[in-house]
């Protein structure tokens, strides 16, 4: 299965019959879960509308964290069967991540100012995003400082596969430092007590999300395989 | 592999003593990072000594993160590392034993010049020992962090400051769980489990660290 | 492969192409370097010649094709062949002096300090590197391979350039050097713009640049 995909020649073949498919299911789900969210879902007894920051901010945290997490299995891919196309795929998604991150990031900031009074608390899960976010920035900017695009490639990938290590480690450290430095003060945004009228315009919000992103990803795949091709193309002539 | 890495270390001191205006002017930042605390936060004493700890941690990794870049550069630059790979044992020794004589080269100055900046503001220097013990543990595991980004960024534009970019997110848990040991230790809760966390961690970090510098200067020889 | 076996293998290229950040450098290469051989590579700036030299030393991994000791599967960093790299950058610590730097790597790879000093290079053996001139420096680098050990008969040498720098009276203790070097059974290739050892009849080989 994953051999089969990996040809360039066939991926590209098949990226492009899906893509209008997920197109179309991103835009339904995403015109539903909007619906859903601002119109249908109550407003928090406690925040009133601004609760429904948070049908943007979780998914866009899933993501963020998804993305790392699949940028660390591309990586390995690529440096255990040095494959091009897992170096392709982990350059798309590392700027959409960076993107979802930093989403989460504002959309938290939003969220915290009428909720906490400021645009930012020293929350563990704002902590930990931003950590994220800069793991991120990190393995962008090491993958573009060579003077040979591809030579960043392999440092990147090691980069990524550490900071996938590192990142539980970080979550962990973060946790326990807010702990012991503001003991349970904060609502915790997103737990398990959530009613079932929120939870279900999260999911489908969340869907249209992870959709959203695999386009995104194709689209940024193949328009990196057509560079190349051109690129062959004019060193052959 | 003993020997090797033995004469590995030894070459690295030799480098290092060579360039003794190298060490001391990372001291004289360390110094001088210190000196803007209470020139930043104002002179009283009972402020200085609450944030003591974080402050001490703070200066002394800006004071180390700098070097990083230094770490394989030189030798990756004037060809050393290339004729390294022909020895009989594997690239991680080498790098092992740089990174060893690279900690003990900028730590134990640090430790030396440590009681005076530890009076300077106003900390009890009858916490010293436990804090020269969570510092050492701390920039330990920070050199092999450094190790990692130095083999990552080798043949980079301006590599200096993307290792840093590089270091600092990852050394987080390290930072973290230091300065709670130093809180610890100013509150005098015990600070034992954060120092055998700092070791647990500085331990994986070997385990991980070796083979990961060796790969990406196996791999910096490939592409130079 | 037992180190007699080694002394008489002969390293083979088949079908090794090479590309360098998508460029071609070269395409289906076939050599054949027995021991007791020197071979000089010839070709214009661009054409692969160090890049040769260095695929053979393990540095570079080829795209393509095999290279091969006596039909195994030939992995320069892995094998028990003693292989000298000699070109540019050395590989000496500039603070450091020659004689440090000598010994380090005599350490470093086993071998003892070689008794006659063919390069000259006692004249300037405490200086530190950095205050010697390229030709003194390729002199110290060329002096490696006088250091001893009872493998070094069956090394193979790769030599870039090596005399590009030096003058007549070393170029000489170089020639002699390697011809002493084959007759042992040894292997060596040199990339070289000047002539070097013409009286050994050295198998050429012409590399190409490509546009």
């Amino acid at each position: 299965m994953f051999n089969y995909l990996a040809n360039p020649t066939r991926f590209r073949k098949i990226a492009s019959f899906i893509l209008p498919f997920l197109e179309v299911i991103c835009l339904l789900s995403l015109g539903y879960g909007l619906y859903l969210a601002l119109l249908v879902s109550p407003a928090d007894y406690q925040q009133g509308d601004a609760v429904r920051i948070m049908y943007v901010h979780v998914p866009s945290a899933w993501l963020a964290l998804s993305s790392y997490l699949l940028l660390g299995i591309c990586s390995f891919f690529f440096l255990i069967w040095r494959h091009p196309l897992a170096e392709i795929a982990a350059r798309s998604i590392a700027p959409i991540g960076t993107g979802f991150a930093a989403l989460t990031l504002i959309t938290g900031s939003l969220w915290g100012k009428p909720i906490w009074g400021v645009w930012w608390v020293w929350d563990g899960r704002l902590t930990s995003m931003l950590v994220l976010f800069f793991f991120f920035i990190g393995y962008i900017s090491l993958s573009n400082a060579f003077d040979r695009s591809e030579r960043g490639a392999r440092p990147a990938a090691i980069l990524a596969l550490v900071g996938c290590i590192n990142l539980p480690i970080v979550k962990f450290s973060v946790d326990w430092w807010h702990t012991l430095h503001q003991p349970a003060s904060i609502m915790r945004s997103g737990g398990i007590s959530i009613d079932t009228a929120m939870l279900w315009p999260l999911l489908t919000l969340f869907f249209s999300f992870q959709i959203f992103f695999i386009i995104i990803v194709l689209t940024r795949m193949l328009t990196l395989l057509n560079e190349l091709k051109y690129f062959k193309q004019i060193s052959r002539s | 592999m003993i020997l090797i890495f033995c004469q590995y270390f030894l070459r690295e001191f030799e480098i290092s003593t060579s360039q003794v205006t190298d060490i001391l002017s990372q001291l004289g930042f360390f110094m001088l990072i210190m000196m803007l605390f209470p020139l930043t936060l104002g002179p009283n004493p009972n402020k200085l000594s609450e944030y003591g700890i974080a402050l001490v941690w703070i200066a002394a990794f800006v004071s180390v993160v700098p070097a990083y870049d230094r770490l394989f550069t030189d030798d990756y630059l004037h060809g050393f590392i290339e004729k390294a790979a022909h020895n009989d044992q594997p690239l991680g020794c080498y790098a092992a034993a740089k990174c060893l004589c690279f900690f003990l080269v900028t730590t134990i100055p640090l430790l030396i010049i440590l009681p005076v900046i530890c009076t300077m503001i106003g900390l009890n220097l009858s916490i010293f020992f436990e804090l020269a013990i969570s510092l050492v543990l701390g920039l330990f595991g920070m050199t092999l962090l450094g190790g990692i980004a130095s083999g990552l960024v080798l043949g980079a534009r301006r590599a200096a400051i993307l290792a840093a970019v590089l270091v600092l997110p990852l050394s987080l848990p390290i930072i973290i769980f230091g300065c709670m040991a130093g809180i610890a230790l100013i509150e005098t809760t015990p600070i034992k489990p954060y120092i055998s966390i700092m070791i647990a961690m500085d331990l994986s970090l070997i385990v991980l660290a070796i083979p990961i510098m060796q790969l990406s200067l196996k791999n910096a020889i490939e592409n130079s | 492969m037992s180190s007699s076996e080694l002394a008489h293998a002969t390293l083979s290229f088949t079908n090794v192409t090479l590309f360098r950040a998508n460029k071609l450098i070269f395409k289906n290469l076939n050599l054949n370097f027995s021991s007791g051989e020197i071979c000089i590579l010839n070709g214009p700036n661009g054409a692969g010649k160090t890049s040769l030299l260095r695929i053979i030393a393990g540095y570079i991994p080829i795209s393509n094709g095999m290279m091969s000791l006596n039909g195994q599967m030939f992995e320069p960093l892995k094998s028990h062949l003693p292989i000298w790299y000699i070109g540019h950058p050395f590989g000496f610590h500039p603070n450091l002096s020659a004689a440090k730097n000598l010994s380090q790597i005599a350490s470093m790879r086993r071998l003892s300090m070689f008794d006659e000093d063919r390069f000259n290079v006692i004249d300037f053996f405490q200086q530190p590197i950095r205050t010697l001139s390229t030709g003194q420096i390729q002199r110290l680098a060329l002096s490696q391979l006088l250091l001893k050990s009872n493998r070094q008969k069956e090394a193979l040498w790769l030599l870039d350039e090596p005399n590009s720098t030096l003058d007549s009276l070393h170029c000489l203790a170089l020639e002699t050097l390697i011809e002493e070097h084959i007759k042992t059974g040894g292997r060596v290739i040199v990339a070289a713009h000047q002539p070097l050892c013409e009286h050994l009849s050295p198998q050429i080989i012409q590399l190409e640049a490509k546009p």
